[in-house]
């Protein structure tokens, strides 16, 4: 699946835009940091809570497709410059972190 | 090739750029993707460290033919135990840096688990962490 084809699917709302036609290999979920560093591979959505700007940075190092932010969580300019900057997609779902979950596993990720 | 960036401490905003850099130094380098990623993991984890728990520093890169090695080295106050900072899950760090999801006391045994040399030396006046890279060859 692609990163357009998850937003198709889901209706999420697309708060930045970077390449849409990224393949998602997989999903990780965390908030602390070093773990995301530590465990999560290329290419997969990171579902998180983290909103500051340093998740840019996490998301652009580790070559993420997509970036959740769960229980509709926006970010500030700052770091939607920063997301614009380094062309990281990210997607803000309405729903709280395990139906956010529910939702990706139902479509097959 | 020798590069030397300045590091201010408690500068959250701009944490990453330093690693983002090195990361694309790397890559000019024609270093293997996997080999990359580990450079970017080991640096972002050292600058981060620097940032929630130094008085700032500089980090030096240094490329030569066999070895791509970065230096950390900061102005104190310190690591009081270094047994203790390598053991996973142990913090320093302040609330306020662990509710932005920093300080999960995963950022020593992160880098050391990523980069082929390892050297970690602190005093009250600062700590000094050399990681290094071997050019050829993927031994980690």
């Amino acid at each position: 699946m692609t990163v357009l084809e998850l937003t198709q699917l889901t209706h999420w709302t697309m708060i930045n835009s970077g390449p849409l036609e990224t393949p998602i290999e997989g999903v990780y979920v965390g908030d602390l940091l070093s773990y995301v560093m530590g465990n999560a591979k290329p290419q997969q959505a990171w579902v998180t809570m983290q909103t500051h700007q340093n998740v840019i940075a996490i998301a652009s190092l580790k070559e993420f497709s997509v970036l959740i932010l769960i229980d509709g969580n926006s970010m500030d300019e700052e770091a939607l410059q920063s997301a614009r900057d380094n062309d990281i997609s990210i997607l803000v779902s309405p729903l709280p972190a395990y139906e956010t979950i529910q939702k990706l596993v139902q479509l097959g990720l | 090739m020798i590069k030397t960036y300045d590091l201010e401490a408690n500068d959250f905003t701009a944490a990453g750029s330093i690693s983002s850099d090195i990361k694309k130094i790397a890559k000019s380098y024609g270093m293997s993707v996997e080999m990359i990623r580990r450079v970017a993991v080991a640096c972002y984890e050292a600058e981060i460290n620097m940032i929630i728990h130094s008085h700032g520093g500089q980090i030096q890169l240094n490329v030569d033919d066999d070895w791509f090695t970065i230096v950390f080295r900061d102005t104190g106050p310190g690591i009081e135990d270094l047994e203790l900072a390598m053991q996973p899950g142990w913090t320093t760090a302040s609330l306020d840096a662990q509710s932005m999801g920093f300080g999960a006391g995963m950022g020593l045994p992160n880098i050391k688990k990523n980069v082929d040399t390892f050297e970690l030396l602190s005093s009250p006046k600062g700590t000094l962490l050399r990681i290094g890279f071997r050019q050829k060859g993927e031994s980690v």
